[in-house]
């Protein structure tokens, strides 16, 4: 181990040298406590330092307070031929872990350092151990941000997210394809949001997205793909019920989540009501997911025109 | 004193002022060749120069420090020596170098001056048999 010797008397620091070499450690020597801190303070510290009481310019017990002071865990050894309660117990609350008196008796500084080592060596693993379960925090936190990009679903909803929805669409498109059946894109975007919030705090605002992303899922079934795309912005991709004639299909959807709505409103008594802006296309299984999301995104803003807004806007009667 | 020093260093093969002088503890002095590490050279000769270069200084110190009321001072190198001393065995030394210490402190026994001169005189029958030891050992 690495040991700081601060001692002023030329025949002391030689034969703790010497004795402390003897038995492997490596020495550092300073004459005075000023030195002693300058390398207690310096990269590379020893953890553990032999400081002489009384010494020229700064002393033993004024270095224990400095490198106290400076938060190091330096393990401080006074040596002092003093060797009165008062004193030792000044050394103490100075900052020392040992005292050795002098002049010091070999058997007892081998055993003095022993403590001092082990309790250096434990301080070393609780370092490496704070050090690994930093790694640890640190890679699970990478973990968890690639685990989050590469979601495919909402965390606040538990429906699918715009990547969720994006990729099971475009597998759903090519088995209808197949089929030659014409599934239906739902574009949905909630009314309100934004005055929610404002009025009602942001927490109500993400419970009133909850809260339609339920209803959207009484409303579909379990094999539609309902997605929440962002902020107020929803979107399903429904197999068509009734499979005849278009627009009748279009319809029994649109009643059906209406009825799910006011059902809703009536029941959950909020200051506010809950209500949603549609637009819903039938899917033309040669178009692309995007296409097909900006044709339900046009739909919706027709009909928001043509029922001149309030119209079209879910609230019940 | 000054007689003690001179038979030492003139005939240093005597074994007589080892014998006579009992300044320091050869027991304890002659206790670091425990610590002797092979191939260097020898410990309890190193031991006795370093202290032989450095405790002159200390007196020096120690007289100037007397001399301008200096206490902190005074009281300090009193210590180092102190410690110095009763490493190597120079049992008395110690026990002299306390008492100025002491004094240093305010917790005189007799005179500042009285104590010093005390201190130099034992000083110089340390160095007789620091050097005896050494000769005996290296014999140069």
């Amino acid at each position: 181990m690495k040991i700081l010797i601060a001692e002023d008397d030329p025949v002391s620091s030689r034969v703790l040298s010497v004795i402390l070499g003897k038995w492997g450690h490596e020495v550092v020597v300073t004459r005075d406590g000023l030195e002693a801190w300058a390398v207690l303070s310096g990269p590379g510290a020893p953890p553990l330092a032999i400081l002489d009481w009384m010494m020229p310019g700064m002393d033993g017990v004024e270095v224990c307070r400095q490198v106290r002071r400076a938060a190091s865990a330096t393990y401080l050894i006074l040596l002092t031929a003093k060797s009165l309660k008062e004193d030792l117990l000044a050394g103490m609350e100075a900052g020392a872990d040992d005292f050795l008196t002098k002049p010091f008796d070999r058997d007892e500084l081998r055993a003095r350092l022993q403590a001092g080592e082990r309790i250096v060596r434990l301080q070393q693993c609780l370092a490496e151990r704070v050090r690994e379960l930093e790694e640890a925090v640190e890679r699970r936190e990478r973990a968890e941000t690639a685990l989050r990009e590469m979601a495919l679903t909402d965390d606040l909803t538990g429906l699918y997210n715009r990547r969720g929805f994006f990729t099971l669409a475009e597998h759903h498109l090519k088995v209808a394809r197949r089929a030659k059946r014409t599934p239906v894109i739902v574009y949905a975007d909630m009314d309100g949001l934004k005055r929610i919030n404002d009025t009602y705090g942001h927490q109500e605002g993400s419970q009133a997205i909850a809260n339609l992303a339920s209803v959207l899922r009484q409303t579909f079934r379990d094999s539609d793909i309902i997605a929440r795309l962002g902020g107020d912005e929803f979107a399903i991709l429904a197999a068509d019920a009734s499979g005849a004639d278009a627009s009748d299909g279009l319809d029994t959807i649109r009643e059906r989540l209406c009825e799910n709505l006011q059902r809703y409103n009536e029941q959950a008594a909020h200051a506010y009501t809950l209500s949603a802006s549609l637009g819903l296309t039938r899917a033309d299984t040669r178009l692309s997911v995007e296409e097909l999301i900006a044709q339900a995104d046009e739909a919706m803003y027709q009909e928001k025109r043509l029922l001149k807004h309030n119209a079209s806007q879910l609230v019940p009667a | 004193m000054k007689n003690n020093l001179t038979e030492t260093v003139v005939w240093p093969g005597a074994s007589a002022p080892a014998a006579e002088n009992d300044s320091v503890d050869l027991a304890v002095l002659r206790g670091f060749e425990e610590d002797q590490c092979e191939g260097e050279p020898d410990f309890v000769v190193e031991l006795i120069d370093l202290y032989l270069q450095d405790a002159p200084a200390k007196l020096r110190e120690l007289r100037i420090a007397l001399a301008c009321g200096d206490l902190e001072t005074l009281g300090r190198e009193a210590h180092s020596l102190k410690g110095g001393s009763a490493s190597l065995g120079a049992r008395r030394m110690a026990v002299v170098s306390e008492e100025l210490e002491l004094a240093a402190a305010g917790d005189a026994t007799r005179d500042g001056l009285a104590i010093l001169n005390d201190l130099e005189g034992e000083y110089g029958r340390v160095v007789a048999a620091l050097e005896a030891e050494r000769w005996q050992r290296v014999g140069a």
